[in-house]
């Protein structure tokens, strides 16, 4: 990414003040100018995201380096696969990654200009994300009221596990709310759907750390 | 710079994305099958990180197209995801260094 003086034609896309109007005409229809946009470079909103993301990695990468130091330097640590319900989190991990291509399926429609198949799979994306948050809640709600009964405060173990699964499932839910937010929006622009798919992407992707070292690393 | 079906880029073959997909479910199904396998558990861990970077850098390169970002943003994104392993093998070390000294 080079710096320059001069906005890329994306992001004068973007400042210009025709770009920064929305109209309330024809629900979930794609905005006309997306597929201008389309056909320049980066926008003000990627790159703004990519730089959110590599700050937010390093919250995901500090988290798991915490759990790493307490799991190594515990003098016991209990099985995950005793304690966690790990077909369920991979069923979870199916979800996730399922709707990361559900989300690249949307990108596409929306390029294209089909706005139906674009709200089709913009609807699948966001159901895979709310059934992946009720595993979540549902795992959540089984740990409390388990034969453990592993609360925040039960162990080292429990507290970690929340703590980590926990920061994962605020970003879902803010990633679903984003998505939710556009797929109710009057006029989607392709350029809103790519941000919003950039950071759907990574919370696909902070989770596969997440899922091997939390779920199923095996206890010495 | 983009998400996914880059601007700068032609749109990826729906095969593709479904053949990636296809991979990163059988990349999960892999993880959960490889520690419970009755084999040594250095071999199992080693495994299982094997399968889940191959899975990460999967999203990376299909899903998020890093091959198609810039230099600086590839930067970005792969300096945490190296340095956290490799912060986590040097702990392991560490403390694999203090229970001998003990």
């Amino acid at each position: 990414m080079s710096i320059s003086d001069r906005p890329s034609p994306g992001v004068k896309a973007v400042l210009s003040p025709g770009a920064m109007s929305t109209s309330a005409a024809g629900a979930a229809a794609l905005d006309p100018r997306s597929h201008a946009e389309a056909a320049t470079g980066p926008s003000v909103g990627q790159v703004g995201m990519w730089v959110f993301l590599a700050t937010d990695a390093m919250g995901f990468a500090g988290l798991l380096m915490a759990y790493a130091i307490l799991r190594v330097h515990a003098d016991q640590w209990p099985d995950p696969q005793e304690r966690l319900a790990v077909l369920q989190a991979a069923v979870m991990t199916g979800l996730l990654v399922t709707s990361s291509f559900t989300m690249t399926m949307t990108v596409r429609a929306a390029r294209a200009g089909r706005a139906g198949a674009r709200a089709l799979w913009h609807a699948t994306t966001v159901v895979l994300g709310v059934a992946f948050l009720g595993g979540q809640a549902l795992e959540y709600l089984h740990l409390a009221s388990g034969p453990h009964g592993m609360g925040l405060a039960t162990d080292t173990f429990a507290g970690t596990f929340y703590a980590v699964t926990g920061y994962h499932g605020l970003h879902v839910l803010v990633g679903l709310a984003i998505l939710v937010g556009l797929f109710v929006a009057p006029r989607v622009r392709v350029r809103s759907l790519e941000v919003a798919s950039i950071f759907w992407h990574f919370v696909d992707l902070a989770w596969i750390p997440i899922f091997a070292f939390v779920y199923l690393l095996p206890v010495s | 710079m983009s998400a996914t079906d880059s601007a700068e880029g032609p749109p990826q073959r729906t095969s593709r994305l479904v053949l990636a997909l296809l991979a990163l479910l059988a990349l999960t199904a892999l993880e959960v099958a490889v520690v419970s396998l009755p084999v040594d558990r250095t071999a199992r861990i080693t495994a299982l990180c094997g399968l889940a970077m191959t899975e990460a850098l999967l999203v990376l390169v299909t899903f998020l197209r890093i091959g198609r970002q810039s230099r600086l943003v590839r930067l970005a994104i792969f300096a945490p995801l190296v340095l956290g392993p490799g912060f986590g093998v040097a702990l392991m070390l560490d403390a694999a260094f203090r229970v001998t000294q003990r």
